[in-house]
């Protein structure tokens, strides 16, 4: 009896190979498992039948009942995934068009962004980022930086006075006397701030701009560690890529002073367009970042730091001109207007 | 300062091009601001000698002129005021190009032929005076080209650094280019003429700070010409030549840095003084200004009064002029600070002034005296009439340094020799000795660098004669003696991240504001910092508040949509004691201009805000400020009962001030103050059981806000849906619907929790506020 074909299942399982869709596939197995299934039926009129019989037909018709569900499965799973793979060549959708979720998005300044993003190079730098006075005495402005009264360097920086004394600060050097008088070596610090000059508006100069601020005081730092660190700080902030020079240069406060040129990152410091000049470097390939140099061992003495124990840099530059250097930003002024229309670009 | 290539040039055993002296300026920190390099003329512009010259028969402000131009008489039409004949003139012939690029052909201008173009200094391209033609004073050849007399020079305009008083001199400037190429300085070699004769009678007052005072007096012949090598490198410096006398005291000015001044000594009356202006004293100076003097002024005086103001400008009663026969000629080192706050105040930033400011050593002043007194000798008839009277007496006082080549190795962060040392000082002029047993130098400083006092400045010089190229880049190492960790930034970002999410526009404003825009919001200007010398009167105050500028802004940019929204976080100034620094609290402001939601974007900002720092700020209603705030709909922003800012709509006649819609709504606070109340978020435990939710809503008096409610309701957990303002509700009332969330900590609440819950809360809301079940 066991090489007897059950003939019901092998129908079964053509039936159920030929079957294209699901709700065949649905009648196939109310006919043959259903309540009144062709399998079913038979299983149901073993009862009846003699003991010896019932074992043998049993295990028959339970394997077919078996078979035939495996095999509906996977009849279903092969009529499922090809009906996904046919809806699935189906196009309702442009990937596309511009998609507007929740309203409108704001939108960072980019003079700010440029600000939070040089703070997070010099935390990466292991720096602390500190916060100071606006409006500060002439003294941490300029008298504790050696720019005395008459000295001709206060020329340099077109000053803002406050009626009844004070002045809106020119630098945010003033923060390197208040810092040093409350802290002593090593200090590693930036401040970032606003700062003002009395100048009139153009293209490259405003009144009011923000300024990076950066202070190093240890024992035996360096001009070399200034330019290792100028060097990693403009990598940081405009790219890899970068180069850095310095340009001997005088500011009071520091000796020696130098003058710091990032390579120009619009050209990569070929200095040329095309056939042009480029006209972010004015084709020198150069780009003019800010000041620095070697704290003057007289500033050090003013607040009671040993010179002959410690040596410092300190460095300047400028978040506008990042941020039109980076932007393409050709007036300065844009920054400041404000524009909605400028400023929806960010 | 502008600087002659050629001057330099002469000054060197050995030209350099223009670009290489370029290269060595600012290897040596002198900024180049420009390099212009010039061309010589064309040869077909030649000199000329006007003949005649009449008015153009068809044109009023031509003239007619012939003009010989050594190969024969030519017309030309020229449109120069200042021509007339006898004048010797540069004549750009029919196919000369002028230095502009411009080709000159014969033509006929209003019906008269004209064959060339008399030239004016700026056609040339030798300076920028257009007003009228160049007048040669020569009387060369006719129809010599004129190149042989003018060339356009090689300039290269540079900035020295303010503690630099030799870079104001071709002397200074020449020895930083010697020491940064291969090249030598042949300094000039000038000795003053002394003798035993009688000095003019000087007295120099010692409470003007004068440092060192020579006058020598010298017969001249004032009514020769300037010779050509003079007037040009003047003209190369951007100094007009005037007269012989003048133009060689500026010449050696320019040469040396040391301003000299010539009084025209028939002119002055009895002995000569340096002292301090008397009150009132007035003095007309060169520039024909009569000036009232103030005792912080120096003059030089005779026994009549001022004769000049001290290194800033003469007297006109002392003015050299063609008649002139014998002068006394002045080199001094004035009060550097008492000279600066004179020539500032009288807006006289002069020449000399520039030179005076940055300090004279006093060694200068002979040398400068005798350089003058050798050209006037030459070129002017001069005679000395004896020994200059000297105010100083014995030599000045000479700087020496004790140095360490390893100190400023150990500064500069690479190695330096004691070998390295003196020899690259040696070409600066540093006289260096052989070293010590420890390695240590004397330097001695030479008298024209009186910037350098101690051994970082040395270090500078000899980082500049290395290079800064060869200077390696190095990391310090970082020797942290504690972590300070930054709360405050990460604070910023998060708080700049939640308000951009609300689609608002971060902002950046001047942080100065008009007198004009104070007063407007009813705020009194005497509160505010005022700048002493504001650029304008737009920018006289420093601003108090975020809010001025952000009417502003709006204001100018109403036309970019029906509604937007700015923010700004910046410090503002708060007014404290005369001389105080003032506070500097930084403030979060933001503006949403939307007739519809302004006031929904503002509350849902700071909202966010308390969500993102858990801080428990609260709006208390009250119009903050008469002309500031919208009467009913403002409020102060509070936490635990304490003011932090305001929030609400503003004004609305404020706001049609500033041409804004009405609803246009506003928030300010103290940043520092709002985010010193965060606190960590701490959790709740949960349920295990589910919780129901019960809405509901309640007619109420219109004055009756959320808070309160919330404040009165107890037992449950109640929470806005949402509210209507009907009139169908009755007069001033309005309708709050709210969530009522009913959870059992034994079991899952049934509905009788729920609304057993419902009259409890609507209970207690009848018993505060009258309020009654909504029904409909």
């Amino acid at each position: 009896m066991s090489t007897d074909r059950y003939q019901t299942l092998e129908q079964a399982l053509a039936d159920v190979a030929d079957t294209k869709d699901l709700r065949a596939l649905e009648e196939l197995r109310v006919r043959y498992l259903g309540r009144e299934g062709l399998i079913t039926r038979d299983l149901r009129s073993l009862g009846a039948a003699p003991a010896a019989e019932r074992k043998e037909k049993g295990q028959i018709y339970n394997k077919a009942r078996q078979d035939v569900e495996n095999a509906l499965a996977e009849a279903r799973k092969r009529i499922e995934d090809s009906e996904i793979a046919r809806q699935a060549q189906e196009i309702n959708l442009d990937l596309t068009a511009p998609v507007e979720v929740g309203g409108a998005y704001g939108h960072a300044h980019p003079v700010t962004a440029v600000i939070d993003d040089i703070v997070r190079v010099f935390w990466q730098m292991g720096y602390t980022v500190i916060d100071g006075p606006e409006v500060d005495t002439e003294w941490y402005n300029f008298d504790a930086l050696l720019v005395g009264k008459d000295h001709p360097a206060r020329d340099m920086q077109d000053t803002f006075y406050l009626e009844g004394g004070n002045l809106p600060r020119t630098h945010t050097s003033n923060m390197q006397i208040r810092h040093m008088e409350e802290n002593q070596p090593p200090i590693r610090i930036i401040s970032v701030g606003k700062v003002y000059r009395n100048e009139d508006e153009d293209a490259r100069h405003a009144w009011m701009f923000n300024q990076i601020e950066g202070l190093v005081v240890d024992k035996g730092i360096t001009l070399a560690d200034l330019k290792g660190t100028l060097l990693a700080m403009m990598r940081g902030v405009l790219g890899e890529g970068t180069q850095v020079r310095l340009r001997p240069s005088y500011f009071p406060y520091v000796e020696p002073g130098v003058e710091m040129d990032a390579s120009c990152i619009i050209c990569g410091g070929s200095g040329r367009s095309g056939d042009a000049e480029c006209k972010t470097c004015s084709g020198t390939g150069w780009l003019e970042m800010g000041g620095a140099g070697m704290v003057h061992p007289q500033v050090l003495r003013n607040v009671g730091i040993d010179p002959t124990e410690f040596t410092g840099f300190a460095f300047g530059f400028g978040a506008e001109r990042i941020a039109m250097i980076k932007h393409d930003v050709g007036d300065l002024r844009e920054f400041w207007r404000p524009n909605l229309k400028f400023l929806e670009q960010f | 300062m502008k600087v002659s290539v050629e001057w330099v040039n002469g000054l060197l055993d050995k030209p350099l091009s223009p670009r290489a002296m370029a290269d060595a300026l600012e290897l040596a920190g002198i900024e180049v601001e420009e390099l212009a390099e010039g061309s010589p003329l064309d040869e077909k512009i030649v000199v000329g000698k006007v003949l005649h010259a009449q008015h153009h028969p068809n044109a009023d402000k031509l003239k007619l002129t012939s003009v010989d131009t050594g190969s024969g008489e030519a017309q030309i039409v020229c449109g120069a005021p200042n021509v007339g004949a006898g004048q010797t003139v540069a004549v750009a012939l029919p196919g000369a190009v002028l230095p502009g690029g411009m080709q000159i052909k014969s033509a006929t201008i209003r019906g008269e032929e004209s064959h060339g173009m008399i030239c004016s200094e700026q056609e040339l391209g030798l300076g920028q005076n257009h007003e009228g033609i160049l007048v040669l004073d020569t009387d060369v050849r006719l129809g010599t080209p004129v190149r042989e007399l003018l060339t356009t020079e090689d300039i290269i305009d540079v900035k020295t650094a303010a503690n630099r008083w030799d870079l104001n001199g071709i002397v200074g400037i020449t020895r930083e280019v010697a020491a940064q190429s291969t090249r030598k300085l042949q300094e000039p070699e000038v000795a003053l003429a002394g003798g035993p004769a009688a000095a003019p009678n000087v007295s120099v007052d010692p409470a003007t700070g004068t440092h060192r005072y020579l006058l020598q007096e010298l017969s001249v012949d004032a009514r020769q010409p300037t010779p050509g090598f003079i007037v040009r490198r003047l003209r190369a410096s951007g100094v007009r030549p005037i007269s012989v006398v003048v133009d060689i005291t500026n010449y050696v000015m320019l040469l040396f840095g040391q301003p000299l001044h010539a009084f025209d000594a028939d002119k002055v009356k009895g002995r000569v003084s340096v002292r301090d202006a008397t009150p009132g004293e007035t003095l007309v100076t060169l520039d024909g200004v009569s000036r009232t003097l103030a005792p912080t002024d120096i003059v030089i005086a005779d026994e009549s009064g001022a004769i000049g103001v001290a290194g800033v400008m003469g007297g006109e009663n002392t003015e050299i002029d063609d008649d002139t026969q014998r002068i006394f000629l002045e080199s001094a080192s004035f009060n550097p600070a008492r000279l600066r706050k004179t020539a500032v105040r009288y807006g006289l930033r002069t020449d000399a002034s520039a030179r005076f400011e940055r300090g004279l050593p006093p060694q200068l002043c002979p040398q400068a005296l005798a350089a003058a007194a050798e050209l006037l000798a030459s070129h002017a008839g001069a005679t000395v009439a004896g020994p200059a009277a000297d105010t100083q007496e014995g030599p000045a006082s000479v700087s020496r340094l004790t140095i360490e080549p390893a100190r400023i190795g150990a500064l500069l962060g690479m190695d330096v020799t004691a070998k390295d040392v003196r020899s690259h000082l040696a070409t600066l002029g540093f006289g260096v000795g052989e070293p010590s047993a420890t390695g240590s130098l004397t330097v001695d400083v030479p008298w024209w660098r009186p910037d350098v006092t101690e051994e970082a400045d040395v270090a500078e010089e000899v980082m500049k004669l290395i290079g800064h190229a060869k200077l390696p880049a190095t990391i310090p190492p970082l020797r942290a003696s504690n972590i300070v960790f930054d709360r405050r930034w990460p604070a910023i970002w998060d708080a700049k991240a939640a308000l951009r999410s609300l689609g608002m526009f971060e902002l950046t404003t001047y942080s100065f504001i008009s007198q004009k825009q104070i007063e407007d919001l009813g705020w009194e200007a005497s509160d505010h910092l005022q700048l002493k010398n504001p650029l304008s009167s737009e920018q006289s105050h420093l601003r108090s508040s975020i809010l001025p500028s952000f009417l502003a802004t709006a204001q100018k940019n109403r036309a970019y949509g029906k509604q937007f929204a700015v923010f700004e976080l910046s410090k503002v100034f708060v007014k404290g004691k005369e001389g105080e620094l003032p506070d500097e609290p930084v403030h979060v402001a933001m503006l949403a201009v939307d007739p519809a939601n302004g006031y929904g974007l503002v509350k849902a900002a700071i909202d966010r805000l308390s969500r993102q720092f858990n801080v428990p700020a609260k709006v208390a209603p009250g119009a903050f400020h008469a002309v500031v705030a919208h009467p009913s709909r403002s409020g102060e922003i509070t936490v635990h009962g304490k003011k932090v800012g305001v929030i609400g709509q503003l004004h609305p006649a404020l706001l049609r001030r500033h041409k804004l819609p009405e609803g246009t709504a506003y928030l300010e606070m103290n940043w520092q103050a709002f985010l010193g109340q965060a606190q960590p978020k701490r959790y709740r435990p949960l349920s295990k059981y589910p919780a129901i939710e019960r809405d509901v809503a309640v007619v109420v008096a219109r004055e009756v806000t959320w808070d309160q409610m919330a404040a009165a309701v107890s037992g449950y957990q109640i929470a806005f849906v949402n509210d209507y303002y009907g009139d169908d509700l009755g007069a001033g009332k309005k309708s709050v619907a709210l969530r009522i969330t009913v959870q059992r900590e034994d079991g899952t609440p049934t509905d009788s929790d729920a609304e057993a819950a419902q009259q409890h809360v609507v209970r207690q809301l009848e018993q505060h506020f009258q309020a009654r079940l909504r029904t409909d």
